[in-house]
């Protein structure tokens, strides 16, 4: 199996190579229509790597009823290791080129291969307005490589290699094909994003140098099985600068400020990526790399995670109730999305950690159409500003318009559906964290965060009033408007089909959580 | 084509769930189970079970939305495919409730019925009040979801278990047992709406008027008096939650009743009279005896048939005159023609009026002294909750008979001491009947809209009689003498023509506008200031932190003067400077 991971994960990139040795007066379909196959037959490996790691008799199979709340097995988020690649690559430094993934990784890297799948084929008829779409396919290919190598890592370095080389091409993905009619916020929100997560990962890099001098080794599957013990000092520092540093990848408030205009400028495959896939990196890392590696330092900092998490779903649930802009809003709903998230790892409790894993896909499958159904709608009035798109789209748009109820529905975490059981189950953990956490804390954290599932309810169905609903006599309906192509409608549908799957059938992903 | 299709779906699914439950009456409880999944030290099951609780009310879901899907084929005609498919979406949701053994399968059906209420709610968004009510209905019930599935936390944790048919076997400790049945109870006066969190249903009336029959009069609300059914045991044990379930019945059956005297729209009197009939039903069970329990899901049954009825009543006035409000009505009602022109509908909705009164002989009456007789065998035993409800279901009995008697005298006759048309719901337009309004569309509907009016008709005076005959003559007697009482001012008030609504009562207390200070406005402005913070306080430090890079850089550049003897200059002085550091810390 380990071929079919090197395959995936070198693919995209020798492809976007190829892409761009192809002239560039290559046509956007013929690029749109490669980049499709390339990433389908991404997503095919990753299908198939899921499907082989399921197989060994179905690897841990769950012992129907309770388990005794007592014996709480190991620490969550520790690599068991399938279709390792173990080479040596820097001797010297002690590097290894070191690939595996597990249960934890592969979820993940389908959904990073699905939507990059799905972004290509939407790029088959719908492109942004400033053209080069064999550069744009190329990018997002190169993108694809950087996100399943991160989640593919075992070897510290080779994480942090990997996560800064999704920053480049996305920093170009919003400056060129970002929002055409401001070119000086496009080039501003861009700059914003890479300049605070090179500087995140730069002091997430000094943190992992602390844990070398501790520990005496980069490999992700030997930390695991020997953690670094002791929540203070060097193992404490080097805690603290790999949470700050995974945090403003999340984001986690007050670090969140490079998300809303990224997003907002950024072409819609830019803000599917971006919150889709590129958000996932900062929470993966976290369960990657800081809790099972340094358990008792997490230990000590996870409070202050859990209460920066808990701002984070009022705050970004409050901003949004705030927001004449369509695209800032659903980016704004992330920080709060992505606080539940925090919060779950924060608990580092089974129950919160499996509910941040499972929220991370949720969210990915979710946001990503939520940004897709934008996009749309901004494409058709070439505006994303609500007060100029009006409201009715019930009668305009109709399609769009139930597709973006159902998105927003989803997203609020209505049972049923694939939003709930991440929120459900980090409110869970809240309830009763790990050993030797503070549980009052967490509680009041529980209730918190509760009441911001209600204000996620309110700005949500405040959207919906105010785009959705109206009198149609007052918005009429403009030449333009066409409901829902074909081509749109191709792209949406995995994303609604697994969100109502998922919701449906959560042990689908649960079920293989259960070492934690 | 796609609405018939849906409607073919919805009346053959609400047919299944009638089927469904005559097959399954009579069987022995029993579960079947589904594979579960699980983290951790949570495990949960997709388990569904069957017993009477779920038998009766998989009959009483059954046939009230058949009745409002056929309805609905004559009444709706816009966006019925829509409409059709959330209507069966709904009653999907209500049997998944009903059957759950799994408090988390039981969650997304109680959740799912939201959403489609919320949905169907504002079904006309292209309405100012359904879009406002939609979301006051969504988001009250989903502030009281949250405590509902916090309950289940500590229940479920509590117990070990998160099956239904297992709760409560377990030991657990008596101050987790009361704050989870109390956070259950969060959930149910939400979705109940009782006080405090009553203010969503009045206002979810917008909504098209099968809706209201079915979501807001006989099914969802009443899921909370199912679920405290469903888990009874685990209520009882917790005294504490009984007694707070006790008060907030109490208070909400007065404030209701209160509230439904002096609406002046059919739909917004129904609204009102739902919210209080259902705290007659919390009433029942907050006794904590079997037949305060049987009383109230008696209750709910006939409950479920004549407000449903009701509703669907309000929804033909609705169709064919347009409006409900009583000063349209009272335009129309000159000389008895609403009357005379829809015997169909008048017929059923006096009997209707009859149920939900009390008037000896129909459903209403018996059920209501079911719930009277519970409690007075409870206040016998020396229980002051029992004298507390007694008193209240009684108060509430007078009001009843009042509002109702109001409504149909007011919106079916003429008032006779103001025969020239002037009533006291005119009294801002004295012109408004200086012409007739249009007599010529007044009729009942076609029979698609009747079959399911009588049907129900029939269903608000036979089940009365379906619990067997058992009449304890002195309350029977008691509850005639009060609705006796409560119809005597409404009737001579008629009579002359008058009609006082306090402004406390008009104003439904100030609910609605306190929590809008207390609640909306504060999160209003935490918005503002949250996304104010972002700018000028997170963004300014981010924006600092550059404006200080390019600062700093052009105070760099200065230095770079292309001079190689200040070049040589600062580094003759940097080593010379190295060479002294160096020598002072050796030494």
């Amino acid at each position: 199996m380990n071929g079919v991971l090197l395959s995936i994960l070198a693919l995209p990139v020798l492809a976007a190579l190829a892409l761009w040795a192809l002239p560039s007066s290559t046509g956007d379909r013929i690029a749109a229509l490669y980049g499709s196959v390339i990433s389908g037959l991404v997503l095919v490996g990753s299908v198939v790597l899921w499907v082989g790691y399921l197989r060994p008799a179905g690897a841990i199979t769950l012992e129907a009823g309770f388990v005794d709340p007592g014996d709480r097995g190991s620490v969550p988020g520790r690599l068991h290791a399938f279709a390792e690649t173990d080479l040596t690559w820097i001797p010297a430094l002690n590097v290894r080129f070191h690939l595996a993934v597990d249960s934890i990784s592969l979820p993940l890297i389908m959904l990073t291969a699905l939507l990059v799948f799905l972004c290509c084929l939407y790029s088959l008829r719908i492109t942004p307005r400033i053209g080069r779409t064999r550069s744009l396919i190329a990018l997002l290919l190169v993108i694809e490589t950087g996100v399943i190598g991160t989640f593919a890592a075992a070897d510290l370095i080779l994480f942090f290699l990997f996560f800064e080389v999704v920053l480049i091409p996305m920093w170009l993905v919003i400056d060129i094909w970002g929002d055409h009619h401001d070119p000086a916020g496009r080039r501003r929100a861009a700059t914003t994003f890479v300049l605070m997560t090179v500087l995140g990962s730069a002091v997430m890099l000094v943190g992992f140098l602390l844990l070398y001098r501790v520990s005496g080794t980069f490999d992700l599957e030997l930390l695991g099985q020997i953690p670094v013990t002791g929540g203070h000092g060097t193992a404490l520092a080097a805690a603290i600068l790999i949470a700050l540093g995974l945090a403003v990848k999340m984001p986690l408030w007050p670090l969140h400020i490079w998300l809303p205009d990224a997003h907002a400028k950024a072409p819609t495959v830019g803000s599917v990526l971006l919150a889709g896939v590129l958000l996932k990196l900062g929470s993966y890392g976290l369960v990657r790399v800081l809790l099972p590696v340094l358990p008792d330092a997490t230990a000590t900092i996870a409070p202050y995670l859990a209460g920066f998490s808990t701002v984070a779903i009022v705050a970004g649930s409050l901003a949004c109730l705030a927001q004449t802009d369509v695209k800032r809003l659903i980016a704004y709903s992330s920080v709060g999305h992505m606080g539940f998230i925090g919060l779950g790892i924060a608990t580092m409790s089974p129950e919160g950690v499996a509910g941040a894993l499972f929220a991370n896909i949720a969210h990915g499958l979710i946001t990503g159409l939520l940004f897709f159904l934008a996009g749309a709608i901004k494409d058709r009035h070439d505006t994303s500003d609500l007060r100029v798109i009006g409201r009715a789209l019930y009668a305009r748009l109709p399609r769009i318009g139930a597709l973006l109820t159902f998105a927003c529905l989803a997203s609020l975490g209505l049972p049923g559906l694939a939003g709930f059981w991440g929120e459900m189950l980090a409110l869970m953990g809240a309830y009763r964290p790990a050993d030797g956490l503070p549980r009052t804390t967490y509680l009041v954290m529980m209730v918190i965060a509760g009441l911001g599932t209600v204000l996620t309810a309110a700005y949500f169905l405040r959207l919906i009033r105010n785009l959705n609903q109206g009198d149609p006599a007052e918005h009429p309906a403009t030449a333009f408007a066409v409901d829902l192509s074909r081509i749109e409608l191709v792209t949406w549908a995995p994303l609604v089909v697994l969100t109502v799957v998922l919701g449906v059938c959560p042990w689908l992903l649960l079920d293989h959580w259960t070492f934690l | 084509m796609i609405a018939t299709t849906w409607r073919v779906v919805g009346v053959g699914f609400s047919v299944l769930v009638i089927l469904s439950a005559i097959l399954l009456y009579g069987v022995e409880p029993q579960v079947t189970s589904f594979p579960g999944t699980g983290v951790g030290a949570a495990y949960w099951t997709f388990d569904v079970r069957t017993d009477d609780l779920t038998v009766l009310l998989l009959a009483v879901v059954g046939v009230v939305s058949a009745c409002v899907q056929v309805y609905s084929i004559a009444y709706l005609h816009e966006r019925a495919a829509s409409y059709t498919a959330l209507v069966t979406l709904f009653t999907a949701a209500m049997v998944t409730v009903v059957i759950a053994d799994s408090l988390f399968l039981l969650l997304i059906g109680w959740e799912v019925m939201g959403a489609c209420s919320y949905l169907l709610i504002s079904h006309y968004w292209e309405r100012r009040d359904a879009r406002s009510g939609a979301m006051k209905a969504f988001l009250i019930t989903r502030l009281g979801d949250v405590g509902f599935l916090f309950g289940i936390f500590v229940l479920g944790l509590g117990y070990g278990t998160f099956r239904i048919s297992e709760l409560g076997a377990g030991d657990i400790s008596p101050a987790a047992l009361t704050t989870g049945t109390i956070l259950l109870l969060v959930g149910v006066v939400g979705k109940s709406a009782q006080v405090p969190l009553q203010t969503w249903l009045p206002d979810a009336m917008p909504g098209p008027s099968p809706v209201s029959a079915l979501i807001h009069a006989a099914t969802m609300v009443a899921a909370g008096v199912f679920l405290i059914a469903r888990l009874y045991d685990v209520f009882v044990a917790a005294e504490t939650t009984l007694t707070v379930l006790a008060v907030v019945a109490c208070v909400t059956m007065l404030f209701a009743a209160l509230c439904a005297a002096a609406a002046v729209e059919v739909k917004r009197v129904l609204a009102w009279s739902t919210v209080s009939q259902l705290a007659i039903m919390f009433a029942g069970l907050s006794l904590g005896t079997a037949d305060g329990r049987h009383a109230a899901l008696f209750h709910l049954v006939t409950h479920a048939a004549f407000k449903g009825l009701l509703f669907l009543c309000a929804g033909v006035l609705l169709h064919q005159v347009g409006s409900a409000a009583f000063v349209v009505l009272r335009r129309y009602t000159r000389r008895g023609t609403l009357r005379k022109a829809m015997p169909v509908t008048f017929v059923t909705m006096t009997i209707g009026l009859a149920a939900l009164a009390g008037v000896p002989g129909f459903a209403g009456f018996f059920s209501k002294d079911s719930v009277v007789e519970a409690a007075w065998h409870h206040a016998r035993d020396g229980s002051t909750v029992g004298w507390f409800v007694l008193v209240s279901v009684c108060l509430t009995a007078v009001l009843t008979a009042f509002y109702c008697v109001r409504l149909w005298l007011w919106i079916f006759f003429r008032t006779p001491a103001l025969a020239g048309a002037l009533g006291a719901f005119e009294d801002d337009d004295a012109m408004a009947d200086a012409e007739d309004p249009d007599f010529s569309k007044l009729r009942d509907g076609s029979w698609l809209m009747r079959g399911p009016l009588v049907l129900l008709a029939i269903g608000a005076i036979v089940l009365g009689y379906a619990d067997g005959l058992h009449l304890s003559w002195a309350i029977a007697g008691l509850t005639t003498v009060l609705a006796v009482l409560g119809a005597l001012p409404a009737y001579s008030l008629w009579r002359r023509g008058a009609d006082p609504r306090p402004v406390v009562l008009e104003h439904e207390f100030g609910a609605d506008a306190a929590y809008g200070k207390a609640v909306v406005v504060p999160v209003r402005w935490f918005a503002k200031l949250a996304v104010l913070g972002d700018r000028d306080v997170i963004g300014a430090y981010v924006r600092a932190a550059g404006r200080t890079g390019t600062l700093a850089s052009q105070g760099f550049r200065l230095l770079q003067t292309g001079n190689v003897q200040t070049y040589l200059t600062f580094a003759v002085a940097g080593v010379v400077a190295l060479a002294i550091l160096a020598g002072v810390i050796g030494a």
